[in-house]
Parts: C-alpha cells; sequence; structure tokens
C-alpha cells in the first residue's frame, strides 16, 4: 500500500493534474449551481475531452468534478431555496431561512467548511481504508436496504415539524408517487396514464426543483428581494464567520461525514439518502430540534459534510467492486473501462498506483474547493440583494434549461411545473415537503427491496426483521427514533 | 496502433469540446438544412441517442465505436441520453426527429422489442431503417466459486428439479432475455427455480457475489467484471466461442443433452443494432448507405478489433457485424420469439 502511495503522489503531483484539477473544480462548482444540472450529466458532457487523456490523468479530472459539482449544488439552496443537485435538497431547509434572515454568508461560509470537511476526511479514510470498507457493500442485501429506507422514513417522520399526521400525510402521498411506475418484480404498468416517461422511472430532478424552486419563485413575486435584512456583502467577515462555526462543531462534522462515508458506500443509495438521513439524525441529536427547518446552521453542516463525504465514499463500490455507487459514479466506471481499467477486487493489484492517484485526486480537489469556492462567496451572496423582477425570470430560465438538458424532455419542464403548484399549494396547507421528496426517493428502494426480500425468502417476512446483525440493529434505532421525542416529553413531565 | 489510439482520441477531444459547448448552451442540435441527398453528409454532427442513462453498456459501446466510425464516416457523432420507458422514450426520440439521417440511434434487443410488446409503442418494426448489428453478448448462468454443492450444470438441474422452487436465481429485470433464457430451461428440464427480478444487471449480478441468490442468469461481457467470485455453469450459444472468460463451461445444450432449436442460443442473448427512422431511410437513402457502409467499415476494421482487445479482459469476441438485411431479420426473429414466449415469461415472475 505504501508503495501504491508513493506512486500515486508521482503521478498526482505534476503541474498538468494540478491545473486539470482546479479547472475541473471550478467547472464542477459552475455546473452544479445551475438547478437540475447535476453532476452526473456534468461529468457525461465533460467525458469526451477526457479521452485524449491518460486513463489516471482523465479519472481524476472526472472525480476534481465531481466534488466541485456536489458543492456547487448548495450555492442556489442557500440563495434562493433551490437545490443545484439532489445531494442539496436537504441543505435548502437551514440554509435558506438563513439566507432569509440575513444570514447568506455564514450559510455559505457553513457549507464550504462542512462540504469540504466531509469530503477531505472521507477521502482520506477511503485512500487508508478502501478494501476493509468495501466490505460493508458486501453486507447490505435487500432486508437491509429494507430497513435502511425505513430507518430514513421514520427516523425523519418524528423530528420534522409540529403535526406529525401531516407530515405522515405528506410522507405517504411520496410514497403514492413513487408506486407510478412499474411493478420492480412482475413489471406491470400501474399508474403512468400512459405516459411513456413516467413508465420504468420517474423524473426525480424535475419532482426536486418543482418543489422547491418553482414554488419559492410563487413567494418571491411577492417580495422585493430574498432577504429584507441589511447584509454586508463587502467583506468576507460573515464567510468566515460561518467556517469558523463550522469548525468549532467537530462532533457534528463527524456524524454527517460518517453517516456519508458509509451511505456513499453502499451501492444504489447515495447523496440523496444521505442528506436526508444525516439531517434527520442532527435534528433528533440536537437540543433545539425545534429550530432546525428555521435556519438552524447545525441543519446545514449535517447535509453539506454527508453529501460530500458520499462522492468520495461512492467510489469504493466502484472502483473495488465495479458497481456504481451513485449516477456519477456510473458515469466514471464507463470512463475506467473505456481507458482500460477493470474496476474490481484485482484493480488496486493490477492498477494500484492509478487507483490510489485517483483516490488522491479527491484530497487535492477538496482543498482546491476550499479556496476557490472561499474566494467567490463574496460575490454570490449578492444573488439575495438582487430585485425580485430580475431574479424571478433569471431563475425561471435557468431551471427551466437545466431541467430540460437533463434528457432534452419537454415533459420534465411540464412536470416540474405541475410539482412547483402542488409544492405552492402543500406549503400554503403547512404541509412539510420533505416527507413528500423522501418517499419519492426511498420509494422504490424500498419498495424493491421488501418485495425481493420476501421472494427471497419463499413469503417468510421475519427475513426483514431478523435476517442479519444490520437490520436488527436498523430497526432498533429506527424504533429509537420513533420513541425518543414521546419519551423526552414524558421524562420531562 | 497506441498512437494512431491516441491521436483519435485527441480528435475526438476536440470533438467533445464542440459537443459540449453545443450542449452547454442547451441549444437542440438541428440537423439537416442540406437537402442535396449524400453531398457533404454529413455536414452536421449526427446525433446518436443512447436509450438508457450515461455510464451504462450502451452508453460504453458506443464511446468504444465512436472514433473509428467517426473516422469511416468523416463526421461527428454527438451523444444523446434519453433514458426511460425502457427504452421506449430514446426509440421514439429517434422516429420523432428529422428524417434526414442525421439522427441514429441505438437498439438494444431484447429490450428494444419489449417496448412493442408490452410497453404500448406507437411504432413497429417497419418503422425503422437498419443501419447494422455492432454486438452479441451471449446468456450465461453463474454460481458463486465457493458454492461447492454443484460441480456442473446437470447438478443444479438435478438439484432444481428434485427441491423446486430452492434455488433463487436472480435476473435484471422482471421481463428481459435472462427471465426467457430460465423460463425456456425450466419448459425443457422440469428444474424450477425461485426467479428473483432486480433492478438491473449490476443489481443482480451483485447478489450473486454477496450470495444472497445462488445463481444469476446474465450475460458473458455484461457479468465478466465478477469473474474473481463467480463461475460460469453453462452458455446459451451453439458453440462455446468464449470459452477464456466463461471458465470452458459448456454449451447448455451439449452439457443438458437437448435439441438446440429447444432453447434457441439467440433467446437469452443480447445485441447492439444501430438504426435510423424507415421515413429518413426512404427520404435519403444515399446518406442511408454511408451511414451503412462506414458503419460496417469501422466495427469491421482491424483498429477497432485492436481496440477491443486492449480492453481489460479482452473483448473481441463480442463484436458480431451484421448487415442492415440480417439485422431486419435478427430484430422480427427476437420479436417473434418474445411474444411467443410471454405467457412463459409470466409465469416465472
Amino acid at each position: 500500500m505504501f508503495d501504491n502511495l508513493i506512486q500515486g503522489l508521482g503521478i498526482l503531483l505534476s503541474i498538468e493534474n494540478l491545473v486539470l484539477i482546479s479547472i475541473a473544480v471550478c467547472i464542477g462548482i459552475i455546473a452544479g449551481a445551475i438547478p437540475g444540472f447535476t453532476g452526473t450529466n456534468t461529468v457525461a458532457i465533460a467525458l469526451p475531452f477526457t479521452l485524449a487523456m491518460a486513463p489516471e490523468t482523465a479519472i481524476v479530472f472526472l472525480a476534481a468534478i465531481y466534488v466541485g459539482a456536489n458543492y456547487g449544488g448548495a450555492i442556489p439552496a442557500v440563495l434562493i431555496n433551490t437545490p443545484g443537485t439532489a445531494g442539496a435538497t436537504a441543505t435548502v431547509l437551514d440554509a435558506y431561512p438563513m439566507s432569509q434572515q440575513g444570514k447568506a454568508g455564514q450559510a455559505i461560509g457553513i457549507s464550504i467548511a462542512a462540504s469540504v470537511f466531509g469530503g477531505l476526511i472521507s477521502a482520506i479514510f477511503l485512500v487508508l481504508l478502501i478494501n476493509p470498507v468495501a466490505e460493508i457493500a458486501f453486507l447490505f442485501g435487500q432486508p437491509e436496504f429494507f430497513a435502511l429506507s425505513m430507518f430514513g422514513i421514520i427516523a425523519l417522520a418524528s423530528v420534522l415539524g409540529d403535526n406529525i399526521a401531516k407530515g405522515l400525510l405528506s410522507g405517504l402521498f411520496g410514497l403514492l408517487i413513487a408506486a407510478i411506475t412499474l411493478d420492480p418484480v412482475t413489471g406491470q404498468r400501474r399508474l403512468d396514464f400512459g405516459f411513456p416517461e413516467l413508465y420504468s422511472d420517474l423524473p426525480f430532478i424535475p419532482i426536486i426543483v418543482g418543489l422547491f424552486a418553482i414554488s419559492e419563485l410563487l413567494y418571491l413575486i411577492k417580495k422585493e428581494k430574498i432577504s429584507d435584512k441589511d447584509i454586508d456583502v463587502d467583506s468576507y467577515d460573515n464567510v468566515f464567520e460561518g467556517v469558523r462555526y463550522a469548525l468549532k462543531n467537530p462532533f457534528q462534522l463527524l456524524r454527517a461525514t460518517s453517516i456519508g462515508t458509509i451511505i456513499g458506500s453502499v451501492p444504489g443509495a447515495g447523496t440523496s439518502v444521505a442528506n436526508f438521513i444525516s439531517w434527520g439524525e442532527a435534528k433528533r441529536a440536537s437540543d433545539h430540534p425545534e429550530q432546525f427547518g428555521k435556519g438552524n446552521p447545525e441543519g446545514v453542516i449535517a447535509s453539506e459534510a454527508s453529501n460530500n463525504a458520499v462522492t468520495s465514499s461512492s467510489l469504493i463500490p466502484t472502483l473495488v467492486l465495479g458497481i456504481p455507487g451513485s449516477g456519477t459514479t456510473a458515469v466514471m466506471l464507463a470512463a475506467l473501462l473505456l481507458h482500460g481499467l477493470q474496476p474490481g477486487p484485482q484493480l488496486m493489484e493490477v492498477f494500484g498506483a492509478e487507483a490510489t492517484a485517483i483516490m488522491l485526486s479527491l484530497i487535492a480537489a477538496n482543498i482546491v474547493l476550499l479556496f476557490f469556492a472561499l474566494a467567490i462567496s463574496r460575490y454570490i451572496v449578492r444573488v439575495v440583494l438582487l430585485p425580485t423582477q430580475w431574479l424571478v425570470p433569471i431563475i425561471l430560465v435557468l431551471t427551466v434549461i437545466g431541467v430540460y438538458a437533463l434528457n432534452s424532455s419537454l415533459f420534465d419542464v411540464w412536470f416540474m411545473i405541475l410539482f412547483g403548484v402542488l409544492g405552492f399549494t402543500m406549503r400554503e396547507h403547512d404541509y412539510s415537503l420533505i416527507p413528500l421528496v423522501l418517499g419519492v426517493i426511498l420509494g422504490p428502494l424500498a419498495e424493491g427491496a421488501f418485495r425481493r426480500s420476501l421472494e427471497l425468502s419463499q413469503g417468510d417476512p421475519s427475513i426483514l426483521f431478523i435476517s442479519s446483525p444490520i437490520t436488527i440493529a436498523l430497526w432498533i434505532l429506527a424504533l429509537l427514533a420513533l420513541t425518543s421525542k414521546p419519551l423526552k416529553s414524558m421524562i420531562q413531565g | 496502433m497506441t498512437t494512431n489510439i491516441r491521436s483519435r482520441r485527441r480528435f475526438l477531444g476536440t470533438v467533445g469540446s464542440a459537443s459540449i459547448i453545443g450542449l452547454t448552451g442547451c441549444l437542440s442540435v438541428s440537423s439537416g438544412g442540406d437537402n442535396g441527398g449524400a453531398e457533404n453528409y454529413p455536414s452536421n454532427p449526427i446525433q446518436t441517442i443512447i436509450p438508457f442513462s450515461e455510464g451504462g453498456g450502451v452508453d460504453r459501446s458506443v464511446r468504444e465505436l465512436q472514433s473509428f466510425f467517426e473516422e469511416s464516416i468523416d463526421g461527428q457523432l454527438q451523444l444523446e441520453y434519453r433514458p426511460g420507458g425502457g427504452t421506449q422514450i430514446g426509440q421514439q426520440a429517434v422516429l420523432d426527429a428529422n428524417p434526414d439521417c442525421y439522427t441514429v440511434g441505438v437498439a438494444s434487443m431484447p429490450a428494444f422489442n419489449f417496448t412493442m410488446i408490452t410497453g404500448d409503442a406507437d411504432y413497429d418494426l417497419s418503422d425503422f431503417a437498419w443501419i447494422g448489428t455492432k454486438l452479441v453478448d451471449p446468456g450465461v448462468l453463474r454460481k458463486h466459486r465457493d458454492d461447492d454443492r454443484f460441480e456442473d450444470i446437470t447438478d443444479v438441474i438435478e438439484y432444481a428439479s428434485e427441491n423446486p422452487g430452492d434455488l433463487s436465481v436472480s435476473t435484471s429485470g422482471p421481463y428481459n432475455q435472462n427471465v426467457l433464457g430460465l423460463a425456456l430451461l425450466q419448459e425443457v428440464t422440469g428444474a424450477e427455480f425461485n426467479i428473483v427480478p432486480y433492478d438491473g444487471g449490476g443489481p443482480s449480478r451483485n447478489a450473486l457475489v454477496t450470495r444472497e441468490v445462488d445463481l444469476v442468469h446474465a450475460n458473458v461481457y455484461n457479468s465478466v467484471n465478477t469473474t474473481d467470485d463467480t463461475e460460469v455453469l453453462a452458455i446459451h450459444a451453439e458453440e462455446n466461442n468464449w470459452s477464456e472468460l466463461t471458465d470452458n463451461a459448456p454449451t447448455f445444450s451439449d452439457a443438458l443433452g437437448f435439441d438446440q432449436e429447444e432453447i434457441p442460443p439467440s433467446g437469452p442473448e443480447v445485441r447492439y443494432a444501430w438504426y435510423t427512422s424507415a421515413e429518413a431511410g426512404d427520404e435519403y437513402s444515399e446518406r442511408l448507405s454511408i451511414l451503412q457502409e462506414s458503419f460496417e467499415e469501422s466495427v469491421t476494421s482491424r483498429e477497432y478489433e485492436e481496440h477491443l482487445s486492449e480492453l481489460s479482459p479482452p473483448q473481441e469476441g463480442k463484436r458480431d457485424f451484421r448487415p442492415p438485411d440480417e439485422t431486419e431479420q435478427l430484430a422480427q426473429e427476437k420479436q417473434d420469439q418474445m411474444e411467443s414466449h410471454l405467457d412463459t415469461m409470466e409465469t416465472v415472475v
């Protein structure tokens, strides 16, 4: 391993690679900041460039774009209530209220520090422990996936809002929306109303952008600008205050990073699951859970540190098992194969130096991210002071472009608008959007895992609960999540 | 050779730059504009619609050929992903494009056929003009290497006949070539498996690596990255020309002593074929001819074969060029095969 580390450093520390990493991080941040423009399609668009490069340089370049894009998603989440990528959905919950309170600079600072911390620690972890961590992926079968998704929904439902009934209704509605597509086991069509776009997979990004961005536009129209408070945009003080706040909370950073690292190393889970579970856990463990969703900086740390930790750890199953841990790593897997690197258990033996260089590049990319993101932070917070008569049409155009560019599909644009109206209606009647989003994200995972578990056990439901120590632990955690709040109230009298 | 590939890659990089500028501007490339038939064709990039997400098997196969095809046709391919609808979205996008041979698509059979059989597609086989077939990936049954219950495929069939439903087999989805392979195997041998459809090829193969299931029905090349942990018990083929990648496994018919026609090897195999719309082919027959000739030239070129052999593991054995008329025949055969066995597949999932 030590030899690989030295050789990997040798590959990485060339002027060409370091310049490419810097360019790639910048491209990633810009692309990630456009709502709907995901890390996956940015990396896919960049792929043809890399065919002219050496294999390890190509993957380093793509990995740096991935890191940049994942942070970039936080920028519109903080400033305009719109997650730039699915992994930043939970960031919206506290970061945007902070912006409305005139704390956009602090929120940006926290998101930078948390992102870099999460990405950096997870990347170091990846370099040191790639092989043992890969074993975690082997421990997750269908019953474990079902328990994980149930834990996610229960943990979040139990910590959200004051009205649990409305939260549950919202979550159930999300699960119903997730059931639009084909039955995962029998292949029967269900609720697609004849639209081929809804036949096998839901257009997830249009749903998220619609619920958050479009519904917010309807509110912004009534305002002059996002924040009515005075913001000092001429100095970095607020941004650095945010950075300092995040660094003063190492336990929260570590907890979110650990959640992101573990979830990222499990194929199929990804950033969109990690940021919610991390946010839910942070709220559950907080002394002031009632402040979550209203501009609590701890919520921003939880979401941002976890989603950037996923960028590194999702490379574990990609490199070691040849199974992509997320959509973006699926593209990177294709890039590896196109360059003649066969991912799988033998990768570290045959291409040890190249694989180590890829992992080390994540560390370099996160360091570049820190400087670049801080440098531009003072300028991007000005967005909240823009008059809405300019801001609303700009956001609308950007979201339509971003969502259309995903699949060149106008259906996706209409779908986004439909969910924008739904989001507005729900917010008007005090229904939280988060359980709905989580239902949509986890629905297919939970349903497929549930059905396949029962197929495997030939109908015996005990497989769902006691098939392994992981399922037992996840159910106990879910039970604790469900009961901790009422128990706490009881104890406090 | 490496230098040639490098220079082609550099060329491709430049092409990529042009594509990115177009894509980041989010302009849908308007094809056509040149009504002069074959003259100057192609003067615009050829939109190549991939009916799956980025990074999958079809994407990889297109990118493997891209630079060779671009060199043959002296033009550019611009890749566009239209996933969803079990490939129906992508197929429909090709048929809806301007009928000028500036939009082509990749049909992954039999997923392509199922859009017409179970997916209510608004098109049928007569709407497609074929450019050619590029790839074949035969069906295989794999077991885990640590599973010492079975020496060979006959042991498996014997066990599954005596213990109906006891052996679980993962497949990449509820209706596809893998389910068909298993359904026919059950019909012919009397064995009975517990077939568990997963959400895609990767998860279904991973289920065997983690030993969640006893067997996986997959294809040779799409399961090649599991060879350290799993081994092939038998292959659906007239003869095993892929012995190095398949543990020298026998064919199903040889090992189990049935007639090839009872389980035609073409049923459980995957094929990738390129096409444009029949309307485009009718209106611009010379352009279609240029597409067909360039496709044949690139797929059958020595350089492309060498490129595939340089991959790890070498993959030149998946190249299987078929001209347009044979591709049309293959598509029809596949369609008939899937239609006639739909009931059989329904009974097993």
